[in-house]
């Protein structure tokens, strides 16, 4: 299928690892040009970015805190002044927030609010002008399924996710730009040293329509297929990647 | 219909819009009493006072910090030195907030409404879960609208739609102290959502062709207090004239 991507420029942010590592690999084998960013991780963005160029790509790697307003503002304007323009923003930079609505840390919860949410926020507030202004662009978010299964935390930061992603679909269609989420569930990923996993996020397999667990690159394909010229009429939508887990 | 909501103790938020408002009323005409707040409506807080106990339930109020989960804690506390408990939140905090459009938006602003929005709704169920939990049993009832559907002023549309997934993370939580969690996601009411600006209303759906009554939005938070909803939760029931499907 050709995508239209080759060429294209791609933001991605937290691209050190999983979701955003295979979506930045993804963009790479289409042929379009990486913007991608990290908070502190630069020696796995390096990675990333040797990976990518390895298929003939430009790719600019950055140390941003994405929360951080003039960090954001940095970011886009060294990407701009690299490729002129960004036309394909993924978030995937995210938080996990866990625990009993009684017992949640209101600083953790502060974090993932900005992580998850004020984040958005801020490098659309970047991108946007620019995409408008040539009138094509694709905004791509990461969710996930915690929404659907009333996991507290992660659901209620995804679902503002998900708002706003909706609010940006629908000011935006009239300049040709869609924004849609990704929701990956039951995915092998790698976690971080010390990563503890609530138990109410246990993946179970068994009863899933495809009972096994999906992988990174399948999500990047759905990635890919949203940023494309063929996904033009699709916008305001949440994509579950999940085997099937739940139906909505 | 019996709602077994007589003499029950319900708080409720934003007393100052007409959902607010009209359901504080409906709640007070099942027998309830009534915890009323406004984080800045005192005129409407006090009309709806008089208003109230006029119909012979009791009813305290108060303006209150939503901001600070201190400010909504003492709030909450007042209703519980009042009536001992509370039974039912009706968290409301659909005020008529300025609303914009993506490019006008400050991100000062988009914060304050978050804020207020979703991190203050996460207050109020802290602040009112604690006693529902010692007597097993509770209603929490949150209030959205459009935007999170259907899009429009982007701070609202995240700030609502979090709250379904707040809706849903208490509802998994607190289930098994028979305490249940929904959301009424209302749409095309006078004076709640007829504003200019970048609100969709206009191109959407309208089945029924009009506006909404408070009547028709209170009535749904009536029934999912009521003691005969106990099997319904982390649902969203819309009430908006067919505006959206679910």
């Amino acid at each position: 299928m050709d995508t239209g991507l080759k060429g294209k420029v791609v933001l991605i942010t937290g691209a050190t690892r999983n979701h955003g590592k295979g979506t930045a690999l993804a963009f790479a084998a289409e042929g379009a040009n990486l913007l991608i960013c990290t908070r502190k991780s630069m020696d796995l963005l390096e990675d990333t970015a040797h990976l990518a160029a390895d298929q003939g790509i430009k790719v600019l790697a950055k140390q941003c805190d994405v929360t951080v307003e003039a960090q954001v503002s940095d970011l886009v304007q060294s990407g701009l002044a690299e490729f002129g323009r960004i036309d394909v923003l993924v978030n995937n930079a995210g938080r996990r927030v866990h625990g009993d609505v009684m017992k949640l840390n209101m600083e953790e919860w502060r974090a993932g609010l900005d992580v998850n949410v004020h984040a958005l926020f801020l490098t659309c507030k970047a991108v946007l002008p620019g995409m408008a202004e040539r009138r094509w662009g694709r905004i791509i978010n990461y969710t996930g399924n915690s929404f659907m299964r009333g996991i507290l935390g992660p659901g209620t930061l995804k679902m503002a996710t998900l708002g706003f992603t909706r609010a940006i679909a629908q000011e935006y269609g009239e300049f040709d730009i869609t924004a849609n989420c990704i929701a990956p569930w039951a995915i092998t990923v790698k976690r971080s040293a010390g990563h503890v996993s609530s138990g109410m996020t246990a993946v179970r397999l068994e009863g899933q329509a495809i009972p096994r667990r999906g992988t990174i690159a399948e999500c990047a394909a759905l990635a890919v297929f949203l940023a494309s010229d063929k996904a033009g009429y699709i916008t305001g939508q949440n994509y579950s990647v999940n085997g099937g887990a739940y139906f909505s | 219909m019996e709602t077994d909501l007589k003499g029950k103790n319900v708080l409720v938020t934003e007393v100052g819009n007409p959902l607010g408002r009209s359901s504080a009323l409906a709640f007070a005409r099942e027998g309830a009493n009534l915890v009323l707040g406004s984080v800045h409506d005192a005129e409407s807080l006090k009309a709806a006072l008089q208003e109230i106990t006029a119909l012979g339930v009791k009813a305290v109020g108060a303006i209150y910090d939503g901001s600070a989960e201190n400010g909504v804690k003492q709030f909450v506390q007042r209703g519980l030195d009042e009536f001992g408990h509370i039974d039912v939140l009706l968290n409301n905090m659909a005020w008529a907030a300025a609303k914009q459009s993506f490019a006008a938006m400050s991100f000062e602003s988009w914060k304050r409404v978050i804020h207020l929005g979703l991190t203050g709704s996460l207050y109020m169920c802290r602040a009112v879960l604690p006693a529902m939990v010692e007597r097993r049993w509770g209603r929490l009832i949150q209030c959205i609208g459009l935007e999170g559907f259907v899009g429009g002023d982007p701070a609202t549309s995240a700030a609502h739609a979090g709250l379904i997934g707040l809706t849903r993370g208490i509802a998994s939580q607190y289930g098994k102290y028979r305490i249940t969690a929904n959301c009424i996601g209302y749409g095309g009411f006078d004076g709640l959502d007829n504003f200019p600006g970048a609100y969709p209303v206009s191109r959407l759906n309208d089945p029924l062709a009009r506006c909404g009554t408070g009547q028709e939005v209170s009535s749904a938070a009536i029934y999912l207090a009521s003691e005969d909803a106990g099997y319904i939760t982390g649902q969203c029931y819309l009430v908006n004239g067919g505006k959206c499907f679910l």
